[in-house]
C-alpha cells in the first residue's frame, strides 16, 4: 500500500546544495504524492474495526478473562500445594513476601502467615519462576484499587495450615486462575472495598 | 439584507421612514441581533466539531473517540465548555497583568469580525463588502496581534517563543493565501463574496476550481496557506506540545484560555467557507439562478435560502472533514521547513500560478470553446485525482482484510456511520 | 456602504462584549484562590529562572520586514486584479497582464535576490563574517611576535 517514497531532495538552493529547479520541482511532486498516500492510508483506516476494549461496562466478557495466560497479575498462592520453602522470599528482590512457618504439636509444619504485599510487589515474577510446586502463581487479576493501602497487604493463610506433602503425582490439581484471590482481596468484585479498621484513611 | 429587516422592523413598529430621525437605532438593533446570531452559529459549530474531529481522530488510531457524555458523546463539548467556565482563571504575578486580560478579546474579535462578510445562504449575509476577501485577510491581523500580546503579556519563555513563531506563519502564509485568492479575484472580477459566488455556477464545471488547472493548483495552495494560517497541524508548531508545551497559551487557564481555543476550532469554519466561496460555487443551488432567488419572495424566499444555506453548510462539512482528516495524516514540520515550505515553495509557486492564471484569462475568451474544453479537462484531472485516492485508499483496506479475518475471526468492516 | 461598515464594527463590539461578558459571569461562579505558587510562571515545574522578556533572534524581524514588502506588493496588485477582468473584456487585456507581469516580475526579482542571499534560510550558515574576514592573516601575522 505505502509505496516507496524516493530520498528526499536536497535543499534546492541555486548554487548551495544539490537541489536546483530539478529538485525543486521534484519535491513539489513529492509533496503532492505522499501527502495523497497519507490520505489514503487514514481514509482505509476510517473503515477499520477500532481495537478499543471499552472497559469497565461495555465488555463482551470481564477484562480478565480476556488476558493472556502469561499476564502476570496479582500474586496468588494455593496453599494446598505449599511446601514452607521459603524460596519466593528468598528470591523476591522488594521483599514484599513474608512468609511464618512453625512446629506443630503433631511434629510437623504449619504455614502460619502467608502475606503478599500487593502494593510493593512489581509484578518480576521471579518469585514464581522458583516455586517449585507452582504454588505461587500471577493470577490474571488487576484491579487493586483500595481505599487503604494496607489492604493491599494480602493475608492467604489465616489459620494455621500444615505444608504440602504429596508424592509425585498424587498432588491436588492447581485451583483455577482467580478464583483464591476472591476470598483474600478485601472487599472483592463490590468496589471500592473497606478498610480493614473500618475506615481510617491511611495518607 | 439586515438593512431589509431594519426597514420592516420600522415599517411594523410603525415609523414613518420620510420624518423618522433614529433609523440607526434600529440598525444597530438588527446587527447586534445578527452578530449574537453569528455568535451562536460560531458556538454551535466550534463546540461540536471538537467532538467531531477527536471521533475521527479516534478511528483513524484505531480508537472510538469521545463517547460517552450524551448519545455517542455529542454533548462532550458541553462538558468541556461548562469544566473551563468553573475553572480558576489564573493570572501570573510576573506577567503583564493589563496585556494579559486583554490578548483573548483581540484574538476572538479578530476571528469573529470575519463573519460579518461570511456568506451563509442566497441572502443569508450580514454585510457583503465590496472589499469583502481583502477584508477578510486584514482583520485576521487582529488576531495575530493578540496572539503576539498572549506571548508577551505571559512574561514565560514558552510563551513567547510561541507568539513570536506563531505572528511569523501567520504573516508569512498570508503572502502566498493572499496571492493564490488574488487569482480567483481575477477570475471573477470582484473581491465581493457574494460576487465571486454569483461569477461562478451550481454546476462543478462552473465552479472556479475546474476552471482552469492554474485554479485547480491555486484552490490547494490557498487551503494548505489557511490551514496554516488556522495554526493547525501540520502547521501548529506555535502551540508544539513537544517542544513549546502549549506556546502561546501556556499560562492561560478557565474561561480565557478557551477562547483561544474557541477562535482556533472556529476558524475551521473559516477556513471552509473561504475556500467554498471562492472555488467551489458557494451556496449555488442547482437549477436556479441567484437573481430567481432575489426576486421570490415569501415562503419561495425562505425555502431558497434554507436550501441554498444547506448546501453551503454541506460543502463547508466536506472540506473540514478534509482539514481535520489533514491533521491527523501528517507528522507536525519543523520551524526551518516551516519557513522554507512557506518562502521557497508557496510563494514562488503562487507566483507562477498568478502568472498562469493571468495569461490564460487573457488568452482564453470566457465562454468559448477552448474555455470549456479547460474546463472539462480540469473536471477530469479532479476527478482523476479523486478516483487515484479512492483506489489507493481500498487498496490499502483490502490488503489487510483477509489477514484480519483469519486472525481475530472478525469482519475489518466498521465503516464511520456504524457508531460503537 | 456606511451601513455596511457599521456592521462589521457592531460584530466587532459584540465579540467583545461576549468575551467580557462571559468572563464577568464566571467571576460568580469560578473559585478564586490565588497563591504564590500558582501564579508563579510556568516553566516545567522548575523555579522560573530570570524573566520572560529577553532578547529573541533578530531573523523575526527580518522575516517581518520581508512580509512588509510583499504585504504593501499584495495591497498595491488587488485592486489591478479586480479590474483585470474588465480591462481584458475591453480589449486592453495585454496591457493588464503586461503591468501585472511586471510588477510580479519585480518582486520574482526581490524573492530571488534574497533567495540567493540566504535570506529565506531558517538556519543560517554565517561563514565568515565580513570584519572577520582579514582576521586569520593578521593572527597569523601576530602570533610570532607574541610567542
Amino acid at each position: 500500500m505505502v509505496s516507496a517514497v524516493p530520498p528526499p531532495v536536497g535543499d534546492p538552493m541555486p548554487g548551495r546544495g544539490t537541489g536546483g529547479l530539478k529538485g525543486w520541482i521534484a519535491n513539489w511532486a513529492r509533496t503532492a504524492t505522499t501527502v495523497l498516500d497519507g490520505l489514503a492510508v487514514t481514509m482505509s483506516w476510517m473503515f477499520r474495526r477500532p481495537l478499543t476494549i471499552q472497559y469497565p461496562d461495555k465488555i463482551p466478557q470481564p477484562v480478565q478473562q480476556m488476558l493472556p495466560e502469561t499476564y502476570r497479575g496479582i500474586l496468588e498462592l494455593d496453599v494446598r500445594l505449599c511446601t514452607g520453602c521459603l524460596q519466593c522470599q528468598k528470591t523476591c528482590p522488594i521483599g514484599c513476601i513474608d512468609i511464618v512457618v512453625e512446629k506443630n504439636e503433631a511434629g510437623g509444619r504449619d504455614i502460619t502467615r502467608f502475606d503478599i504485599d500487593v502494593s510493593r510487589c512489581m509484578y518480576c515474577g521471579l518469585c514464581s519462576e522458583v516455586c517449585t510446586f507452582a504454588a505461587l502463581r500471577h493470577s490474571s487479576e488487576f484491579e487493586a484499587t483500595q481505599p487503604d493501602i494496607r489492604n493491599l497487604n494480602l493475608h492467604f493463610v489465616t489459620k494455621p495450615v500444615p505444608v504440602a506433602r504429596h508424592k509425585p503425582g498424587e498432588a491436588p490439581p492447581r485451583a483455577p486462575r482467580g478464583s483464591i484471590l476472591k476470598d483474600v482481596i478485601p472487599g472483592y468484585g463490590r468496589r471500592p472495598g473497606k478498610a480493614p479498621d473500618g475506615g481510617e484513611k491511611n495518607r | 439584507m439586515l438593512r431589509d429587516v431594519a426597514t420592516f422592523l420600522e415599517r411594523l413598529l410603525g415609523f414613518d421612514p420620510a420624518t423618522f430621525d433614529y433609523s440607526w437605532v434600529t440598525a444597530v438593533v438588527v446587527i447586534g441581533a445578527a452578530s449574537l446570531l453569528a455568535f451562536v452559529f460560531i458556538a454551535l459549530f466550534a463546540g461540536p466539531v471538537t467532538w467531531w474531529e477527536r471521533r475521527i481522530a479516534g478511528r483513524i488510531q484505531c480508537r472510538i473517540g469521545p463517547n460517552r457524555v450524551g448519545p455517542q458523546g455529542v454533548l462532550q463539548w458541553l462538558a468541556d465548555g461548562i469544566k473551563c467556565f468553573l475553572k480558576e482563571d489564573l493570572v501570573p504575578a510576573a506577567a503583564d497583568q493589563g496585556l494579559f486580560r486583554f490578548a483573548p478579546y483581540l484574538v476572538f474579535g479578530g476571528y469573529m469580525a470575519t463573519f460579518a462578510v461570511l456568506p451563509f445562504g442566497a441572502n443569508l449575509v450580514a454585510a457583503d463588502l465590496d472589499v469583502g476577501l481583502l477584508y477578510l485577510l486584514a482583520i485576521t491581523g487582529l488576531v495575530v496581534i493578540g496572539i503576539l500580546m498572549a506571548g508577551w503579556a505571559s512574561n514565560s519563555k514558552w510563551a513567547l517563543f510561541g507568539g513570536i513563531r506563531s505572528a511569523a506563519q501567520l504573516v508569512s502564509y498570508e503572502i502566498p493565501s493572499a496571492f493564490s485568492l488574488m487569482s480567483v479575484v481575477l477570475a471573477a472580477g470582484t473581491m465581493s463574496m457574494q460576487g465571486i459566488i454569483g461569477q461562478q455556477g451550481a454546476w462543478p464545471w462552473e465552479w472556479f476550481v475546474f476552471k482552469n488547472p492554474f485554479l485547480f493548483a491555486a484552490f490547494f495552495l490557498s487551503l494548505t496557506a489557511s490551514v496554516a494560517e488556522g495554526n493547525r497541524t501540520p502547521f501548529d508548531l506555535p502551540e508544539g506540545e513537544s517542544e513549546l508545551v502549549a506556546g502561546y497559551h501556556v499560562e492561560y487557564s478557565g474561561m480565557r484560555f478557551l477562547w483561544f481555543m474557541f477562535a482556533e476550532w472556529g476558524n475551521l469554519w473559516v477556513i471552509a467557507t473561504i475556500a467554498t466561496v471562492c472555488f467551489l460555487g458557494g451556496w449555488q443551488v442547482p437549477g436556479v439562478t441567484p437573481a430567481e432567488i432575489a426576486a421570490s419572495t415569501g415562503l419561495a424566499f425562505w425555502g431558497w435560502q434554507a436550501l441554498s444555506f444547506a448546501v453551503f453548510v454541506a460543502k463547508a462539512s466536506v472540506l473540514v472533514a478534509f482539514v481535520i482528516q489533514l491533521r491527523w495524516t501528517l507528522p507536525r514540520l519543523r520551524v526551518d521547513q516551516l519557513m522554507i515550505t512557506c518562502w521557497k515553495y508557496l510563494v514562488p509557486g503562487a507566483l507562477l500560478n498568478l502568472a498562469g492564471v493571468l495569461v490564460l484569462l487573457a488568452v482564453v475568451p470566457d465562454q468559448g470553446v477552448a474555455d470549456w474544453a479547460i474546463r472539462g479537462a480540469t473536471l477530469f484531472l479532479g476527478l482523476a485525482l479523486a478516483s487515484v485516492f479512492v483506489w489507493k485508499a481500498r487498496a490499502g483496506y483490502l490488503a489487510d482484510r483477509d489477514l484480519y479475518r483469519r486472525m481475530e475471526g472478525k469482519e475489518l468492516w466498521y465503516p464511520p456511520y456504524r457508531l460503537p | 456602504m456606511p451601513f455596511d461598515f457599521a456592521v462589521v464594527g457592531i460584530f466587532l463590539i459584540a465579540a467583545f462584549a461576549i468575551v467580557g461578558i462571559a468572563l464577568l459571569l464566571g467571576r460568580f461562579v469560578r473559585p478564586a484562590k490565588p497563591d504564590a505558587v500558582k501564579s508563579q510562571t510556568y516553566e516545567c515545574g522548575e523555579q522560573p529562572i530570570g524573566s520572560g522578556w529577553f532578547n529573541f533572534n533578530p531573523r523575526f524581524y527580518q522575516l517581518a520586514l520581508l512580509f512588509l514588502v510583499f504585504d504593501v506588493e499584495i495591497a498595491l496588485t488587488w485592486p489591478v486584479a479586480v479590474v483585470a477582468r474588465r480591462w481584458i473584456a475591453e480589449g486592453r487585456g495585454l496591457l493588464a497582464v503586461v503591468e501585472i507581469l511586471l510588477f510580479l516580475a519585480i518582486l520574482v526579482v526581490a524573492l530571488a535576490f534574497l533567495w540567493g542571499r540566504g535570506d529565506l534560510d531558517w538556519v543560517r550558515d554565517l561563514g565568515v563574517m565580513p570584519h572577520e574576514e582579514d582576521a586569520p592573516a593578521a593572527d597569523a601575522a601576530k602570533t610570532p611576535e607574541a610567542e
